[in-house]
């Protein structure tokens, strides 16, 4: 298996581990995706892209070096949070209920703060020198980084305020070429006969000396 | 009475009559509006739809989200929701159970459209949580 592989698999076992219910890891690009399950918090781990510098690899025997990026996208999904005991009691007063108005929580604002506080969350656990080797052996992998966090557009998505941000994980290795795929080489099986070979120094076996 | 008259009010009676779904709005001054402001019937919206998909052009994700969205007259409102306003919104969610009101609310996050032309206006809510 090739080590980009590997290391993708390493990455969610992480933050899997380091979740406690704060976000939840999804592994693979979803094709559709539900708001309410968003209130969970997503974290989307996979493999986004790879570079094999030429000048950095030889072709025959050795291991080729590996550049690659991982993309994490999160994504929340927020209501707005109003005191709705003073909205639905019948008792409270109009200047009450105008009070609870003017002093909730837009659902945009709450849906910026909780994407900061999840990416705040992850950076967290992936640049903790724990996982400096992402869970490899050390000097498994080399230069493991974060990198281009950027934060979406709020667009208009409903009865949800849905946010969303990604950013790269971005770190090196060595991909060994295996030889478990194509044509097996030919093998020569024949008895090599030697005219004049008598103390059997030629290092094969047989019928020596014809 | 005027050609646009006429459509607005054939706008009106004709949605309630078949779309009409039941509403109350409580404005930014916490007064509640419960009645038709011109007929002093129960207020209704004229038209009330949910089931939406939204692809995020950002990700590629196609995210599936209810999205409210309530048209009403604006003769049946005594005052007109405005932009930068936040409102209550109170809708049945359940077409079975229409006496079961579900709150909403509209904030700055998003302005409401008016349609002026046919004296209509659509808001778009969103859910709420306790504080």
């Amino acid at each position: 298996m090739m080590i980009f592989r590997q290391i993708k698999q390493s990455i969610i076992s992480i933050l899997n581990a380091a979740a406690a219910g704060r976000y939840v890891v999804i592994k693979s690009q979803r094709q559709t995706i539900a708001a309410n399950e968003m209130e969970r918090k997503f974290v989307k781990v996979f493999y986004r892209s790879g570079n094999f510098p030429n000048s950095a690899s030889t072709p025959y025997g050795r291991p080729l070096k590996h550049e690659m990026a991982f993309d994490i996208e999160l994504s929340v999904a927020v209501k707005c949070s109003v005191d709705l005991s003073v909205i639905n009691s019948e008792l409270s007063t109009s200047a009450q209920r105008a009070a609870a108005m003017v002093s909730f929580d837009d659902a945009c604002l709450l849906a910026d703060d909780a994407l900061d506080k999840l990416f705040d969350d992850v950076f967290q656990v992936i640049m903790n020198p724990a996982n400096y080797d992402l869970g490899f052996t050390k000097y498994g992998i080399a230069n493991r980084w974060i990198q281009d966090f950027k934060k979406d557009d709020a667009l208009p998505k409903g009865e949800y305020a849905i946010l969303t941000g990604s950013f790269q994980i971005a770190c090196h290795g060595d991909e060994q070429i295996s030889s478990e795929t194509g044509t097996s080489a030919l093998v020569q099986d024949a008895t090599i006969n030697i005219n004049g070979e008598q103390e059997n120094n030629a290092g094969v076996s047989g019928n020596l000396g014809g | 009475m005027n050609l646009r008259k006429l459509a607005v009010k054939d706008v009106k009676n004709l949605n309630v009559k078949d779309w009409g779904i039941p509403l109350e709005l409580m404005g930014p001054d916490g007064t509640w509006y419960r009645t038709d402001n011109e007929t002093g019937a129960l207020l209704q919206a004229l038209q009330v739809t949910y089931d939406y998909r939204k692809l995020d052009p950002q990700t590629g994700l196609e995210v599936i989200v209810n999205e409210p969205v309530i048209t009403v007259s604006l003769s049946s409102l005594a005052r007109i929701p405005i932009a930068g306003e936040r409102w209550i919104v109170r809708i049945p969610v359940d077409i079975s159970h229409l006496d079961v009101f579900v709150n909403f609310v509209l904030t700055e996050d998003r302005a409401p459209e008016g349609g002026a032309s046919l004296g209509f206006i659509r808001l778009y809510p969103q859910k709420a949580v306790q504080l």
